[in-house]
Formats: structure tokens, C-alpha cells, sequence
């Protein structure tokens, strides 16, 4: 393998073809693994990606961290969403996988998921507020109303007596 | 903005607001009830006339207000508001406190108020007796 280079001087410089080893015992380095042109590898060190989506079709993503595994589907939320309930409508900040924001009543909000969750013991958590001078208080509404899977109901009162406020600045976040 | 609205189990009118993720007609089928609307958010009540959503009604496609269930929820909020004034000036009364109305003028304001809420005949005019006008 005269004349090849091993180790490139920067990540956009090509092989010249005539440098190629006539075998193709060429490696190429990926972090600090080297894989030979023909083999495999499935753990790749020291390896940094930017702007990159990570999807897992058929099993849940896992990270591990300091020797752990862990699914990372539990630590990330599967939806959230900043709304602002002026009084008339709701006025969607922002969101992830979510569709559509309900409002049943004033400060009562069915949020729409675009992906369905697992089942009904998803975690919804959140908290909300008006301005300087009030506060408010999110509750899961009296009844029936369960987490579903492909949406969750929450409610703001303007305080714990459960009467439901007129309106709210409210973050909702959901686990699964 | 689109919006879709439809009648809800409490007699009121539910609005759904899309995030944008998907279309709208997408948003109509997947998280909305047959026979709903979409409509632009500018048809919304507006004014003193949003402040009373559990009157608001869908009919005919258009949400109107019942004026009769805004008089009730004025009068509820009316009532609600006197309770606390009453119960403090209860509190002023035992503990030797003047109120700074009379009881004579307290309740003529009291009734006064009740009886403008039944001859009003709009929702600005509920909105002022709400607010002390």
C-alpha cells in the first residue's frame, strides 16, 4: 500500500484514485474506529455529529451514560407545548407533536397529539401563571377525564378552589 | 387565522386551534367532532361579548350570544362579589370596625346592581355593572 494515505488531513480530502491500494485495504477513520473498506463495525468512538436526526424504526433509541443504558424515549418529552389562553382563543407559542390545542372551556384545553403515546400512564406535568400579579394553577380536570393516548386534558384555575381561571399562560409537557 | 369551533357538551362553543403541523382539514378530521366549522378567528365573540363564553352559542354556523345566560352569569359573578363584601363587612361588624358604606347604602347598591343586570340589554351594559360603572 506504497503511496496511500492512511490518515487525511481533513475530512473533505478524497483518496486520489491513483493512490488507491489495488486490494482496497484501504481504511477510513471514523472518531478513533477504523473500519476497512468491506467490514463492519456497530460502536464507533469518539465521534461527534451535528445537525443529525436520530430515528429508531422498530426498538427504542437507548443512550448510555457512564456505562449505563438507558431508553431514551422516558427522559425526553413526547410532546409539549407554550400556549397562551387570552380570555377568547389560544394562542399556540410553541410546540412539539402536537396538532391542535381544544379549548373545551375558558383555561380548559384538550392537547391534540400528532404522534399517540404509549397508553394511558403517560406523565403530564406543567405549570402556568397570567402575569406579575397573578398566578395560576394546572389540575387535571374533575370526571373522567384520563390521559388519553392521543390527546391529554388540562385545566388552569386561578386558584385551588377549582373554579377555572379566564386566562392563562400555560407550559405542558408530556412522558411516556 | 383558521380556527374550527363546535358545539360542546356544556351548552358553549369548543374552538380548536391547529399548531400548523398539519393542515387543516387534517386537524377538522383527526381531533374534531363531525359537524364542525372552520372558520377565521376574527368571527370569534369580541369585546364584552367574549367575556361571556359559557353564553356563547353555535347556530346557524355563527356564534351568538345568548343573552339570557349572560344576565345569569353576570348575576352569579354580581352575587359572588357582594358575598365577599358582605362577609367582610360581617368581620368589620363584630370586631367594632365602621364599614364605609351603611348598611342601608350597601344595599341599595346590592339591589340597585341586581336590577340593572335584569333591565340590561347588552353585554356592555352587564360589563358596567360588573365593574362598578
Amino acid at each position: 500500500m506504497s503511496g496511500v494515505p492512511y490518515v487525511f488531513g481533513n475530512a473533505t480530502t478524497s483518496i486520489p484514485l491513483s493512490n488507491l491500494d489495488a486490494n482496497f485495504n484501504t481504511p477510513v477513520t471514523l472518531g478513533n474506529t477504523t473500519v476497512g473498506l468491506g467490514n463492519t463495525v456497530t460502536t464507533v468512538g469518539n465521534l461527534t455529529l451535528q445537525n443529525a436526526t436520530l430515528q429508531s424504526l422498530s426498538a427504542p433509541l437507548t443512550v448510555a451514560e457512564g456505562g449505563t443504558n438507558s431508553n431514551i424515549g422516558s427522559p425526553i418529552a413526547k410532546a409539549w407545548i407554550q400556549l397562551y389562553d387570552n380570555g377568547t382563543t389560544v394562542v399556540i407559542n410553541k410546540s412539539f407533536n402536537v396538532t391542535s390545542v381544544t379549548r373545551n372551556a375558558t383555561c380548559d384545553w384538550t392537547i391534540n397529539l400528532t404522534n399517540a403515546v404509549a397508553d394511558k400512564n403517560s406523565c403530564v406535568v406543567g405549570c402556568a401563571g397570567l402575569n406579575t400579579a397573578s398566578q395560576r394553577v394546572l389540575v387535571t380536570p374533575l370526571g373522567s377525564y384520563d390521559n388519553g393516548t392521543t390527546s391529554v386534558r388540562v385545566q388552569a384555575t386561578a386558584s385551588i378552589d377549582g373554579v377555572l381561571a379566564s386566562n392563562a399562560y400555560a407550559n405542558i409537557a408530556i412522558f411516556d | 387565522m383558521k380556527i374550527i369551533v363546535y358545539k360542546n357538551d356544556i351548552g358553549s362553543v369548543s374552538i380548536c386551534v391547529p399548531t400548523g403541523l398539519i393542515p387543516i382539514e387534517d386537524v377538522l378530521a383527526k381531533d374534531c367532532p363531525n359537524g364542525s366549522l372552520i372558520i377565521d378567528d376574527s368571527e370569534l365573540p369580541q369585546g364584552d361579548n367574549a367575556q361571556f363564553y359559557y353564553a356563547w352559542e353555535l347556530v346557524d354556523n355563527k356564534i351568538v350570544i345568548n343573552f339570557s345566560k349572560a344576565q345569569t352569569i353576570a348575576l352569579e359573578k354580581f352575587n359572588a362579589k357582594s358575598l365577599e363584601e358582605a362577609k367582610l363587612r360581617q368581620l368589620n361588624t363584630l370586631s367594632g370596625i365602621n364599614n364605609t358604606l351603611d348598611d342601608a347604602t350597601w344595599l341599595s347598591i346590592l339591589t340597585n346592581g341586581r336590577q340593572e343586570i335584569e333591565n340590561a340589554k347588552t353585554t356592555s351594559d352587564l360589563m358596567g355593572v360588573l365593574n362598578g360603572n
